[in-house]
């Protein structure tokens, strides 16, 4: 027999109680930027973070609809105010408001933006088999 | 046989809703990264495109 392993998807359920649990270190601090770039495993930072300060998300657990999975996709929502017009097509997931590790990091079609205008992102991660 | 090669993967998805100063609801995006339908797709770039307008007719409105 050749060597196998899979984590199931209890355990991968599990990668989003982790995150989302009490005491632990979650990527939920939200920062926007207007850089262009193509997203990288590698990547540490946005390509061009704005100015406004990384805003904390509000997390919660819900369920992708998967057999058997309830808790398996960590949600984090937050809404960042814009100090001035701009197009913003990055976002980043933190796990601190000013230092820490980049989670997450996509970037998608402009949304304009004009001062004092804000945008309310709703990000869901799964961990899902692959 | 490599035995880590199994695993799993995580998959994010991201909405926006964009809102004005007072707080009122301009535009409900719906999914702007991750999986949707091409109707889902084309409703976003629509209001994408009418933010896009309405911020060169701000720009306008002040330079001039």
């Amino acid at each position: 027999m050749s060597d196998d392993v899979t984590v199931v998807d209890k355990g991968l359920e599990q990668c989003a109680v982790q995150i989302n649990a009490a005491g632990a270190t979650a990527p939920n601090w939200h920062e926007w930027g207007t850089g262009t770039d193509a997203t990288d495993r590698t990547d540490v930072d946005l390509t061009t973070p704005s100015a406004e300060p990384r805003e904390e998300g509000t997390e919660t657990l819900v369920a992708s609809g998967a057999a058997g999975a309830e808790t398996d996709v960590y949600q984090t929502v937050a809404t960042i105010e814009s100090d001035s017009e701009q197009a913003i097509t990055e976002i980043g997931l933190w796990t601190d408001e000013t230092v820490g590790f980049l989670f997450l990091h996509a970037v998608f079609a402009a949304i304009n933006v004009l001062d004092g205008n804000s945008i309310e992102f709703t990000v869901q991660t799964t961990f899902a088999p692959g | 046989m490599d035995a880590t090669a199994a695993r799993g993967k995580a998959e994010t998805t991201i909405k926006a809703r964009v809102f004005d100063e007072n707080g009122k609801l301009l535009a409900d995006l719906g999914t702007i990264v991750g999986k949707r339908t091409k109707a889902e797709k084309a409703g976003t770039e629509k209001k994408l495109k009418s933010l896009k307008a309405r911020a060169k007719r701000n720009s306008r409105k002040e330079s001039g």
